[in-house]
């Protein structure tokens, strides 16, 4: 070993982060090298020395007030209290009053396009009362390359059910703030819809052609803004992953569509929303979301390697609805 | 047992949430001021994580690092917020570019106190600051690095050993400008190019 490889790996020495035969390199080397030993030993007290700032640094310890708050504001939350913080600040009610302000007016636009979901008529879709193509609806990424595959039926289902698709994804499977307890998908099967009962089978089945890393974190029941979802979360590439189904209004015409159409096909990249990729299928009675903060293309191509097998259960289970 | 796991969140949910988690507020704490460098913004970010976590706990591996876990969840909060105040990242790239003109390296200089180490931390990208104070200051390993960052392990690999050498050319820059080091260093060692 060289003067130049030792330095080069030197970092990776201290940090004890290289393999045992090149370790016995580095031993060898530092045996009859009094430059290297110099230069371990000076980037050895750099690294004290950062551990030691960040450490003993008053500025960076917390303060004795802010851990006792949180420590009973974790206390009460972990036995059912109530989850609004103690400890706000100012400046953050601010935002949240911010939000809330957005929120109203957001929810006021999405009105509009929730009516506009249950129907196929295409002049509803996305154009608002006066015409007008309205400023709170997704991006449509591929919906122009997928004419013939996504028409307005898939269109409508963007428009209204995106928006909540990505509120359960965020609140349910990423912060787990939902206002009302998930139940089971079994429970949920009983009482509201029987195709919920095997959809995380469905969807980690061999036939689903899965990525190979992609793994299966749980599966509920839970509702967001109103709106039922069978909810089985997933985790890719380090990224939690939602498999959203929700029903749908029984529609003759969007049956004859899909039936004309290979499943695959018919899962596009439907829209951009908060930060988050969502792409998204329907069948007759139903309407599936993958949402994530995956890249568009990664999952794009987990929600066509679970749609033929979910599609399957899912039109199965509308037969014999 | 997705019931089971949500109905476990109570006293003993909190005592083992306790015992794993907590140890770790000061960590935590630490990095949440090296990230967002505001105490009133660091308490709101660490409280965030903590509830977060909680809500999660059942997720929690046990016998995995719990530190890097919660570092993970911080992370990920911070991106959120950091997107919902509409301020992009577009830089890491330019900050790549950067280091990789740090052509040779001066021998490591002796004798520095903490503060100029923060100092010299400091004034490197923070692409960099950031792997550099999760591997060598919290002990994570790559691999926890790479999933708190959303990044590659090879990324991380590499963004290490960039940052680190940059650490070390503005320690080298600053003992030079103040005559510190160069005695321990080796006096001609100091201004001579790597030998070997």
């Amino acid at each position: 070993m060289q003067c130049r490889d030792f330095r080069d790996i030197a970092d990776s020495y201290l940090g004890d982060e290289l393999l045992v035969e090149t370790n016995h390199e580095v031993f060898r080397h530092l045996e009859s090298c009094a430059d290297c030993r110099r230069e371990l030993e000076a980037r050895r007290e750099v690294r004290a020395r950062l551990r030691s700032a960040f450490k003993q640094s008053i500025k960076m310890r917390p303060r004795d007030e802010f851990i006792e708050n949180l420590q009973a504001q974790l206390r009460s939350t972990a036995h059912g209290g109530a989850k609004k913080s103690p400890v706000l600040n100012r400046r953050r009610w601010l935002a949240i009053a911010a939000c809330l302000v957005v929120a109203v007016a957001v929810g006021m636009l999405g009105g509009k396009f929730r009516n506009a979901t249950l129907t196929d008529a295409p002049q509803t879709a996305v154009r608002d009362e006066d015409g007008q193509t309205s400023a709170g609806q997704p991006p449509l990424l591929n919906a122009a390359q997928n004419g013939a595959q996504t028409d307005m039926g898939a269109t409508t289902l963007l428009a209204g059910m995106t928006h909540d698709a990505v509120g359960d994804h965020r609140d349910c499977a990423v912060d787990y703030r939902l206002a009302e307890t998930p139940i089971s998908l079994a429970e949920a099967g009983e009482k509201f819809d029987r195709a919920y009962i095997g959809i995380s089978e469905a969807v980690m089945s061999k036939r689903a052609a899965n990525p190979a890393d992609v793994e299966f974190v749980e599966a509920h029941s839970c509702i967001f803004n109103g709106r039922r979802f069978a909810h089985v979360v997933l985790k890719q590439k380090g990224r939690l992953v939602s498999l959203l189904v929700t029903d749908l209004e029984y529609s003759e015409a969007r049956a004859e569509r899909l039936d004309r159409t290979d499943v695959k096909e018919q899962v596009i990249a439907c829209a951009q929303l908060e930060g988050y990729q969502v792409s998204c299928f329907e069948t007759p009675r139903h309407a599936v979301f993958v949402v994530s903060e995956l890249s568009e293309v990664d999952n794009l191509t987990l929600a066509r390697a679970v749609a033929p097998s979910v599609y399957e259960h899912l039109t199965r289970a509308e037969g014999r609805a | 047992m997705f019931e089971r796991n949500r109905q476990a969140t109570g006293a003993g949910e909190w005592t083992t949430f306790e015992a794993e988690a907590m140890p770790h507020l000061h960590g935590l704490y630490r990095v949440a001021m090296w990230l967002v460098r505001d105490r009133s913004e660091a308490e709101d970010l660490v409280q965030e994580t903590f509830i977060q976590a909680l809500q999660s706990f059942h997720r929690y591996e046990k016998g995995t690092n719990c530190r890097a876990w919660l570092v993970t969840i911080m992370y990920h909060t911070n991106s959120k917020r950091r997107r919902a105040a509409s301020t992009l990242k577009l830089v890491a790239d330019v900050e790549e570019r950067i280091a990789e003109t740090v052509a040779f390296e001066p021998p490591t200089p002796q004798g520095l106190t903490e503060a100029e180490v923060l100092n010299a931390l400091e004034r490197i990208p923070r692409t960099f600051q950031e792997v550099v104070v999760l591997s060598d200051v919290e002990d994570m390993t790559y691999k926890e690095i790479a999933e708190a960052l959303a990044i590659p392990v090879g990324t991380v690999m590499s963004r290490l050993h960039r940052g680190r050498k940059l650490l070390r050319a503005e320690l080298s820059s600053y003992a030079h400008e103040h005559g510190i080091g160069t005695e321990a260093a080796g006096g001609q060692e100091a201004a001579t190019p790597l030998a070997g």
